[in-house]
């Protein structure tokens, strides 16, 4: 039976987060929070490998209360358990401590087999979460997974294809191992009323710093992120596009041509 | 930690076989301005034997130290060995800085061996500052979607790692210097690398159409009709090709796929970007790359 771990992350709907042209922040009021794309091709994979060997899915964020609701649409498609690590101690966290945070608590939960992390958040889009997880978990790693091929639960090894720039390179890598996963092959499933009507109600289990034990404090949020973010600032805004008009295409192509050998 | 421990900002110099990838050069090329600015040397870290024209183009980018690594486990890019090369290196040397390419096994590795070092990486920064107050590298990078800019610093962890994507600088070889070679040996027990390469299927690319190293790229619509910017576009191709060879690339970066193919092998058609080089590209360019270029100069 395989153990299975899914780690999501619940993010602001960055499509609709606008910029306070004064103070030069964010404006997260009133910005719906939801399911971080990517993360749910991850659970698809996840269950994909469930449904094939056996085994049980856990799913697991950090983040406050409300990430309960992330987790109950990954239990509506297909989890079996999930796990939400809340503690005002967590906040500020970078990717280490969230790291940190994670594999700590995993620990907690079971000897995974498989992590199954998306490619990236659609916020802090570090995409460094699946290799820093896989490190402090001392798990083997297969980055930007296309297709998964075999999982021998008698050899625990699990075989996938990842893309890289100039073609694939197929992986065989040995339990426990992490995937991040890529988007294509993975589309995530609609959940049937059925499971969308239990995973509204399903117990989800939530762990402080306090219910981790042996959770280094120095380790954890602010103080265990060695990045930090000393200003942010609105972007230049690029020049508008413009409408090159001489009187003949002859002319037009060739002001085109100046102006394009003028940034080069 | 003691950060006036720490010297030298290193760039690994990442190979597609022989060949250094691009985006070494470009990381070698910005990273010698942080060094001119803070004082520090540039070393470049190269993985296996290398042909003496490729090592000299890693040089000509005024590299004042080579740190040359051979031993097993490297043949072929795995993560397991290239995170321990990099902690053991980066525990004997103490790098202020390690630079890796954005590539898909550069953000592999670089953030993992930065999580055993316990040090903080960034990602994707389109700009790199050193601030000479706290002798912290600035990485701006653009955040949430590209609606702001955030300014990143590791201020107390050392070395300071960074991945930054292809094409986000430019290469602008400054010349060879005087520099010194530091040969080092580390085994990586073949055994201990969990993850084995079964195979490796090449993308079938005719490479005239790799987009993704081109200086520039021109989209046309499909509503173009006429040879009149397919001739204009080969004049201008022939003429910058003259001038130096390496815009020349962007000659044989374009192609035409347009249904209203006028026949001349110019033209980019934005309804029929189909081709898989294309897609790479999109895949490989940054979101950084994305806000910052497409606008008009």
């Amino acid at each position: 039976m395989l153990n299975i771990l899914v780690c999501v992350k619940q993010v602001p709907d960055i499509n609709l987060v606008k910029m306070d042209p004064v103070t030069g922040s964010l404006i997260r009021a009133g910005v719906p929070a939801i399911l971080n794309p990517l993360d749910a091709n991850a659970l698809e994979a996840a269950v994909r490998v469930k449904e094939a060997h056996g085994g049980t899915v856990t799913v697991i964020t950090m983040g406050p209360d409300m990430a309960k609701e992330a987790l109950r649409e990954c239990l509506a498609a297909g989890a079996d358990r999930a796990v939400l690590l809340s503690d005002r101690a967590f906040a500020n966290a970078d990717t280490l401590a969230t790291s940190y945070v994670i594999a700590s608590a995993a620990k907690l939960l079971g000897a995974f087999d498989l992590i199954f992390c998306g490619k990236e958040s659609l916020d802090g889009a570090t995409g460094q979460m699946g290799s820093q997880l896989a490190e402090r978990s001392g798990a083997s790693q297969i980055s930007s997974t296309a297709k998964i091929v075999e999982v021998d639960t008698a050899a625990h090894t699990i075989t996938a294809e990842r893309d890289l720039e100039r073609g694939t390179e197929v992986l065989r890598a040995k339990y426990p191992c992490l995937l991040t996963v890529e988007k294509a092959n993975f589309r995530p499933r609609i959940p049937n009323l059925k499971r969308w009507k239990a995973s509204r109600t399903a117990p989800i289990a939530v762990y402080s710093a306090a219910t981790i034990p042996g959770l280094d404090s120095a380790q954890i949020g602010d103080p265990g992120s060695p990045t930090k973010v000393p200003r942010t600032y609105p972007p230049e805004v690029g020049a508008k596009g413009s409408m090159i008009d001489e009187g003949s295409t002859e002319k037009n192509v060739d002001r085109l041509f100046e102006r394009i050998a003028d940034v080069l | 930690m003691n950060k006036t421990d720490y010297k030298d900002m290193w760039v690994f110099i990442e190979r597609d076989g022989d060949s250094v990838l691009p985006v070494s050069l470009e990381l070698c090329s910005e990273t010698r301005k942080l060094c001119d600015a803070s004082g520090e040397k540039l070393v470049a870290v190269i993985v296996g034997s290398i042909s003496d024209g490729e090592l000299q183009r890693v040089l000509d980018c005024g590299v004042d130290k080579v740190i040359h690594v051979t031993g097993t486990g490297y043949d072929y890019f795995n993560n397991d060995a290239y995170t321990n090369l990099f902690t053991v290196l980066c525990r004997k040397y103490r790098p202020t800085a390690v630079m890796v390419g954005g590539t898909i096994n550069g953000r592999d590795f670089a953030p993992r061996f930065a999580a055993r070092l316990g040090t903080g990486c960034t990602s994707d920064a389109t700009e790199l500052v050193w601030d000479p107050k706290t002798t912290d590298i600035e990485f701006v990078e653009p955040a949430v979607g590209g609606k702001m800019m955030a300014v990143i610093t590791v201020p107390v962890a050392r070395p300071q790692v960074g991945t930054i994507r292809p094409g986000t600088f430019k290469c602008v070889p400054c010349g060879a210097r005087a520099h010194e070679v530091i040969e080092e040996h580390i085994d990586f027990p073949v055994a201990d690398i969990r993850t084995e390469i079964l195979d490796f299927r090449a993308d079938d690319v005719d490479e005239s159409l790799n987009i993704a190293d081109a200086d520039v790229i021109v989209c046309v619509g499909n509503a173009i009709k006429g040879r009149t910017p397919c001739r204009a576009i080969a004049v201008w191709q022939s003429a910058s090709a003259a001038r130096s060879p390496a815009r020349a690339r962007c000659s044989t970066a374009a192609c035409c796929r347009s249904s209203s193919s006028s026949g001349s092998p110019a033209l980019w058609s934005s309804q029929s970007c189909c081709c898989r080089s294309a897609c790479r590209a999109r895949s490989t360019t940054s979101r950084a790359f994305r806000t910052r270029t497409w606008s008009s100069p």
